[in-house]
């Protein structure tokens, strides 16, 4: 095996790794990433999109990633969320919830509502679990 | 100590790489059969949500029939068998690496990307193209063996890029750091307000979160030390190419990092955790030598040499 072929792969390897640095603008991608996650200056009040189950007192209920989006990663679910937001097919992706609710058996609750909500994350885990606002882009019945 | 980072072209004996073919390439076959379910999933998805990247950008403008992402979870799995078994390995290995590479990209497809396979795609990828299967495999045949005893620098030069590919990675995630959030994200609230949204949005979405995460993000002074310590495994990581031993602290260190980061963000790198993406820091034969020995005892059976292939 000769040398030269060798060195062309391990600097190819090397530079394909490093590319994402000279990314411009930068963006991620896959495999070659450029790791934003955790990297932006992110401040402790912040929007979370999600979709919520509601019983017939109106009680709030979380919804797992499954429901929500069809896959079972919780990023995923708040990324089909604020997708469907920004597209105004809110009521659609509400609709898709509650088809997937009504299959799952949890029949008391009655209704979904895609919200987005907004919470001081530290001040979240130190008891302050209510929003400091939310906004209902959807709400639709779960069917029987 | 030898100096050994940037030594491309010592020799290192065939067993080395291949039992690094076997070790990576079953954690990445663990992996697509664990999660076929989740992968064949985006074959039912909106086309309207298809957001390509990497190779499915270049090569899709839509998404895939459904009986196509399946059939691709398929065949990876086929691949995957053959490239650990070492059997037709000039085929199966670039075959593998490259439907590994297409079906977790193709799973980043869907708007958000993902970032706990990266390394294991890209050792694959390395391995792949390789001579991995010229010792402990089904069809490693006389004569295959290159140098002395089986020692060669062609079995070397493949695990040092693998060292190279590691460390470069999380160089470049610790740079991302300072230049997105700036020296901040390591003296101020930076790390903090991360992990405190982090579990807040798993938490809304009905996922596993880490109390740990949120209890501690109570407590502004715990979070400088962790970002520093962060940073000395990400942006230092290229200290680990300058000697052995250097490396194998450091494969330790961001071992530990990564244990940290599934206490305080249950955000598990499987790939990592199971130590497999550190192995190329080590002389793995010697460790399965150790437990080849530890196993006879247990076993009772006669001693015997260790393993050396056919050559």
């Amino acid at each position: 095996m000769r040398r030269a072929p060798v060195v062309a792969i391990s600097l190819l390897f090397a530079a394909a790794v490093l590319s994402p640095l000279v990314r411009s603008p930068p963006r991620d991608s896959y495999p070659l990433s450029n790791y934003p996650m955790f990297s932006d200056r992110l401040d402790a009040v912040n929007d979370v999109r999600t979709a919520v189950g509601r019983d017939a007192a109106g009680k709030r209920e979380l919804l797992s990633p499954l429901l929500i989006s069809g896959t079972d990663e919780a990023m995923m679910a708040v990324q089909t969320v604020g997708d469907a937001v920004a597209a105004g097919e809110a009521g659609e992706l509400c609709e898709a919830i509650a088809t997937r609710l009504a299959r799952s058996g949890r029949t008391h609750l009655r209704a979904v509502e895609v919200v987005t909500e907004r919470h001081h994350a530290v001040d979240y885990f130190r008891g302050a679990r209510d929003p400091l606002g939310a906004e209902v882009h959807a709400r639709c019945e779960v069917p029987a | 100590m030898r100096e050994w980072g940037l030594r491309w072209f010592e020799p290192a004996p065939a067993r080395r790489l291949a039992l690094l073919r076997i070790l990576v390439g079953s954690a990445a076959l663990l992996y697509v059969v664990i999660r076929a379910p989740h992968l064949m999933s985006f074959g039912g998805f909106e086309a309207a949500r298809f957001d390509p990247v990497g190779p499915v950008g270049v090569l899709l403008d839509g998404p895939l029939p459904a009986w196509a992402v399946s059939a691709l979870v398929y065949a990876t799995i086929g691949a995957g068998v053959a490239f650990v078994a070492g059997w037709r390995f000039p085929v199966a290995g670039p075959a593998f690496a490259l439907l590994l590479l297409w079906v977790t990209t193709y799973r980043n497809s869907w708007g958000l990307v993902l970032h706990t396979e990266n390394l294991m795609v890209l050792h694959v990828l390395v391995l792949g193209s390789s001579p991995a299967a010229d010792a402990h495999a089904v069809d490693a045949r006389q004569g295959r063996l290159r140098g002395p005893g089986g020692r060669d620098w062609s079995y070397n030069w493949p695990i040092r890029v693998m060292v190279l590919v590691a460390v470069l990675a999380y160089f470049v995630s610790g740079w991302a750091k300072v230049r997105n959030g700036g020296w901040d994200w390591v003296t101020g609230d930076v790390l903090r307000n991360q992990i405190a949204n982090d579990n807040l949005r798993k938490l809304l979405a009905g996922d596993f979160y880490s109390p740990l995460g949120g209890w501690l993000s109570r407590y502004g002074w715990v979070f400088p030390p962790l970002a520093i310590t962060t940073q000395v495994v990400e942006l230092g990581a290229p200290l680990a190419l300058l000697g052995r031993r250097l490396g194998q602290a450091w494969a330790a260190l961001a071992w530990l990092f990564h244990a940290g980061i599934v206490a305080l963000m249950m955000i598990v790198f499987p790939y990592q955790l199971a130590g497999v993406a550190f192995a190329p820091f080590f002389a793995v034969e010697r460790g399965y030598d150790r437990l080849a020995a530890a196993w006879r005892r247990r076993m009772g059976t006669t001693p015997a040499a260790p393993y050396h292939p056919r050559a």
